[in-house]
């Protein structure tokens, strides 16, 4: 570095004076309870009484001995192929917004609101839609000639499908903007040049369009995937885990294991497996961007 | 001349600190007191009713004072206050343990064993109380329920059936005997004829039985007694099941409990179930109800059976840690003690622990509804406490309740799904219950 003048020395200092904050922040907040946490997935500690070393069983019993590990995994995998069935969905949804209509503005308005409802309202909102006896779905069911409405959140085989669906509803909106913001961005230009060389519709959509709107692509895909392997409000409100822990995913399986039975040990290497597993997927996710997504 | 910042927090500091000292001068010298806190829950009438009875206490003990903090909500608010204090290393002297988390916190030595206290006091005689609410509150080291001592009972509560008069007359069903219980059968004819139909609105017959009454009076168990093994794969347990899951699915006099949108509890209240089987605790709510209502013991598989249930229960636990253990003990021998009892009896919530005590008027308080509070007396002879306080770490019935509603939502038979799932609940019971 070359030798600073008195006044860039002390432009320097205020600068780490600022970055300090957050930094000590970080440290305090962030990454020691990150270290307390590896140790402590180390021990056996249920919170009433000091940590205990154990070593490596808690991985060991977490690996070979739980059951409800498999299924918790499971589900999480089926909740993440909500997350194309939405990008498509509000892709759909901003390709149609993105024409002059009438009211375009209220329109947008109207599916943003899922993005700024409370989990809990939303929650209420479904729980009562899904209701066999008196609710939205039930009715019209009887109405066209059903007897018998299924449960959805009491059947084992429905109620993950039917919290993918109330996932989808909830990220509508906010996918949609940011698809709004890309579609702004593709380059006109090349758009007339394909229609002039012949290509129709879909052939200029996906040559042209998919390809220009691809690094918004993968921020949803990598964003949605890193929230996924955490979904755990929407599942907890809704159904606590659900019929025969058919609904439950790994978060609820830590939470339940370290803040209702404070078996915290063992819920932290469950917590340092989940964050192996999201830095696992996140790293391939950016391995294959190379083959599909391109930045101009 | 420019006052340096030292001045100013000088300045700022002085008022407040003198006006400190000052208030400390003019306290009354009441060194001599030892004052020890009790950290409990309740609604807000038991408050008051608790302030009274600690009144006494302190008029009793001129030299200890109680310092009552009531937390408010119920169950687990509570429980996380209490571990958040334990932690801190704040423990209260004297707190309320419910029998579900006496285990988890025995198991860790958070609470003081009293037996040498209790043998010597001349207030607790073990023999007057309930045994079922006295042995809950004992760890040997390993298993629950016997062993030493480490709490005392604040209250029992019964269960039984409540049903609601009112329907009873409207359908002339003839109300229940107090003293006998019915049988299944004849309890399923009697459900049959209060089950109809009024308009729109369906009318059960029954609603909330538990499924541990059937069993536990069927001659099954849920547990065995060194709490390794899970018992509820054995025939008698699987009829019991399959008897309270057909309630619904075949006789239709219950609502199906895996449809729970309204509780069995709600459902009593609102007129549209004519009997409902729970504790004694309810009855200050159900005292409001504008209805008439009695009580009845829980009906048995076959005449000449015992009717046996589970019942709640609260202990008054002293910490171990606490500095004034002598004061503590001195506070909960005379709430958990006749003086005490009589005065918390007045609540209407609770059985007194003392037998003889509860076959007086402070309980039975005729006048009042439930006209034939006796059934509850019968009730805590047979009781038992429920499994959930069976283990320390109670991972396995939660496990199980959730994959009961197989059985009540009638996909699978209870001779089937019970025996399915038994090993999978036997190893969570072993593997979080540890024996080491």
């Amino acid at each position: 570095m070359a030798r600073m003048s008195r006044m860039g020395r002390s432009q320097a200092l205020w600068g780490y004076a600022f970055v300090a904050i957050p930094v000590l922040g970080f440290l305090l907040f962030a990454l020691g309870p990150m270290v307390a946490s590896l140790y402590l997935s180390l021990t056996d500690y249920q919170v009433l009484a000091p940590p205990r070393w154990v070593g490596l069983a808690n991985y060991e019993r977490l690996f070979t001995r739980d059951f409800f590990i498999g299924r918790t995994l499971a589900n999480t995998a089926f909740y993440l192929l909500g997350i194309p069935l939405g990008m498509a969905a509000s892709l759909l949804l901003a390709m149609a917004l993105n024409q002059k209509l009438r009211l375009q503005g209220l329109f947008r308005a109207v599916f943003f609101v899922p993005a700024v409802c409370s989990i809990v309202a939303a929650a209420l909102l479904w729980r009562w839609i899904y209701n066999p006896d008196y609710g939205l779905i039930g009715t019209y069911l009887r109405m066209l000639g059903v007897t018998e409405p299924p449960a959805w959140l009491a059947d084992p085989r429905l109620v993950k499908p039917a919290l993918v669906l109330m996932g989808i509803w909830g990220g509508l909106g906010y996918n949609m903007v940011l698809f709004l913001a890309a579609l702004q961005g593709v380059p006109r230009p090349l758009l007339e040049a394909a229609a002039l060389d012949g290509a129709n519709a879909w052939q200029r959509f996906w040559h042209v369009t998919l390809p220009a709107i691809s690094p918004t692509t993968f921020f949803i895909a990598v964003t949605g995937v890193i929230g996924g392997l955490q979904n755990f409000d929407q599942v907890y409100v809704m159904t606590r885990g659900g019929p025969e822990y058919r609904s439950a995913t790994f978060m609820i399986y830590l939470y339940v294991t370290g803040f209702q039975y404070f078996e915290m040990g063992y819920a932290s290497a469950m917590a340092w497996v989940l964050a192996t597993l999201v830095l696992l997927v996140t790293w391939l996710q950016f391995r294959l961007a190379r083959q599909w997504v391109s930045y101009e | 001349m420019r006052l340096r910042p030292w001045a100013i927090a000088s300045l700022l500091i002085a008022p407040a600190v003198a006006g400190g000292c000052r208030a400390r001068s003019t306290a009354a010298p009441e060194e001599t007191r030892t004052t020890i806190s009790l950290v409990g829950w309740g609604a807000p009438e038991e408050r008051a009713i608790l302030r009274e009875a600690i009144a006494r206490f302190e008029q009793k003990n001129p030299t200890i004072r109680v310092d009552y903090t009531q937390v408010p909500g119920v169950g687990y608010d509570y429980l996380n206050k209490v571990r958040l204090r334990i932690v801190a290393r704040m423990a209260p002297d004297v707190f309320y343990v419910p029998d579900g988390a006496f285990g988890e916190l025995v198991r860790h030595g958070l609470l003081l064993a009293i037996d040498a206290r209790v043998a010597e006091s001349s207030v607790i005689r073990l023999d007057e109380m309930w045994p079922s609410a006295v042995d809950r509150y004992r760890w040997n080291g390993r298993t629950l329920h016997e062993g030493n001592l480490y709490a005392l009972p604040k209250d029992i509560g019964p269960m039984a059936v409540y049903y609601n008069e009112d329907v009873l007359r409207r359908r002339g069903v003839p109300p229940p005997d107090p003293s006998t219980p019915m049988t299944w059968d004849q309890a399923i004819a009697v459900w049959k004829r209060l089950t109809f139909r009024d308009g729109w609105v369906q009318h059960y017959g029954i609603a909330g039985y538990p499924y541990e009454a059937a069993v536990w009076s069927a001659g099954g168990e849920i547990v065995d007694p060194a709490r390794r093994t899970w018992m509820l794969d054995s025939p008698e347990s699987i009829a019991a099941v399959q008897w309270c899951a057909d309630l619904a699915l075949r006789h239709g006099v219950a609502p199906n409990p895996a449809h729970a949108t309204t509780n069995a509890g709600e459902l009593f209240e609102a007129g549209l179930a004519a009997m409902h089987v729970d504790g004694r605790w309810m009855v200050p709510r159900y005292r409001k109800m504008s209805f008439d209502w009695d009580v009845a013991p829980i009906p048995v598989p076959r005449a000449g059976m015992p009717s046996i249930s589970a019942s709640g229960s609260v202990g008054l636990g002293i910490s171990a840690s606490s500095e004034h253990p002598a004061e503590a003990f001195k506070l909960i021998e005379y709430l958990a003690g006749p003086e005490g009892q009589a005065q918390l009896t007045r609540t209407g919530l609770q059985v007194p622990n003392q037998r003889w005590l509860a076959a007086t008027d402070v309980f039975l308080q005729p006048g009042q509804r439930p006209r034939h509070a006796e059934v509850f007396l019968r009730s805590a002879e047979t009781s038992r406490p429920g499994p959930w306080t069976s283990t320390p770490n109670v991972f396995w019935y939660d496990v199980f309740s959730t994959f009961i509603d197989q059985v009540w939502r009638g996909d699978r038979p209870a001779r089937e799904a019970l025996p399915a799932m038994a090993p999978l609940i036997a190893e969570t019971l072993r593997e979080n219950n540890p024996e080491d």
